[in-house]
């Protein structure tokens, strides 16, 4: 059974803090109260921290159907810690054979881990159009789900790259929007990979003039922005 | 470069016993010969190439620093 534990102002700041940290929700743990802390006076004298243990429940054994699901999530939730480890000693020993001192550090997010690579070389991580980095991105991501234990999504990241190619493409998106509202004809997009086409689908979802559809297969699969009809 | 790429396909493979790679030099140019068995071809290459590309592209990356063109193969 996997424990920890957590500490926090008062004892449901720990308690929640210990949750994210662990990606799981309040029904898949037992909470265990160690120190309730003090406030202290006028909140500075003689404060202490809460301190608490979060016991994960173990999980009744693995039932098909649906139900079987929702264990196997609840599961994953138990190895996020492992999978957190092991993303970030692959991409330190990667980094290190491709010759870029970088420091890596992860975090949670939802049930994904984030492993943001802090490096001088961020140029050459990122590559033309994130390639590099999405590179390095597949393969944390293959090595870290071939063990059933650490099963879970990767996403790579460096001087925040992804949030400004998001914002970039959102940008691009309003601007393909009036393009096409103004000319009344529809425009292809580059070929961009799943994650980038959705920023695309949702940046246009509540626009009543355009439509987007996907085409194409595989590498080539792009977005198209329509003219909606009426 | 050639320990870049026996450790990362090392962790993809179900023999990484097998897993072994040959580095030719010609000037400029690197060519990284990797050998794998058999059945753990597809895994390296990936749907629609998209493994191999991958580590193609870390090796680009990498080789930034050291002026090198490597190219890399898989043969039986």
């Amino acid at each position: 059974m996997e424990e920890k534990e957590f500490s926090g102002k008062n004892v449901e700041e720990a308690i929640e803090k210990g949750l994210k940290e662990l990606g799981l929700s309040r029904d898949d743990v037992e909470v265990k109260i160690l120190d309730e802390g003090k406030a202290g006076l006028f909140g500075l004298m003689g404060a202490s921290p809460a301190k608490i243990k979060l016991i994960v429940k173990p999980v009744k054994g693995l039932e098909t159907g649906e139900r079987g699901e929702v264990a196997r999530e609840k599961l994953s939730g138990v190895d996020l810690i492992s999978a957190q480890k092991k993303v970030k000693e692959e991409l330190n020993e990667i980094l290190k054979l491709m010759g870029m001192e970088a420091e890596v550090t992860t975090s949670l997010e939802e049930e994904k881990v984030v492993a943001d690579i802090k490096s001088e070389n961020g140029a050459i991580l990122i590559g033309k159009k994130g390639q590099t980095l999405n590179a390095l991105q597949l393969i944390v991501n293959l090595i870290v789900n071939r063990d059933e234990k650490t099963r879970t999504k990767v996403i790579v990241d460096t001087e925040n790259y992804r949030q400004r190619r998001e914002n970039a493409l959102m940008k691009m998106a309003g601007e393909v929007a009036d393009e096409v509202k103004s000319k009344g004809r529809s425009r292809e997009l580059e070929p961009m990979n799943p994650a980038e086409r959705r920023v695309i689908h949702l940046a246009l979802k509540d626009d009543r003039d355009v439509e987007t559809t996907s085409q194409g297969e595989g590498n080539f699969r792009r977005v198209v922005v329509s003219p909606k009809k009426k | 470069m050639k320990e870049l790429i026996i450790h990362v396909v090392k962790q993809l493979v179900d023999n990484p016993e097998k897993v072994k790679v040959k580095e030719v030099k010609e000037e400029q140019n690197i060519i990284l010969e990797l050998s794998i068995a058999k059945e753990d071809i597809g895994r390296v290459i990936g749907k629609q190439g998209r493994t191999i590309k991958a580590l193609r592209t870390l090796l680009n990356a990498a080789s930034v620093k050291t002026g090198h063109q490597v190219t890399i193969e898989v043969i039986k």
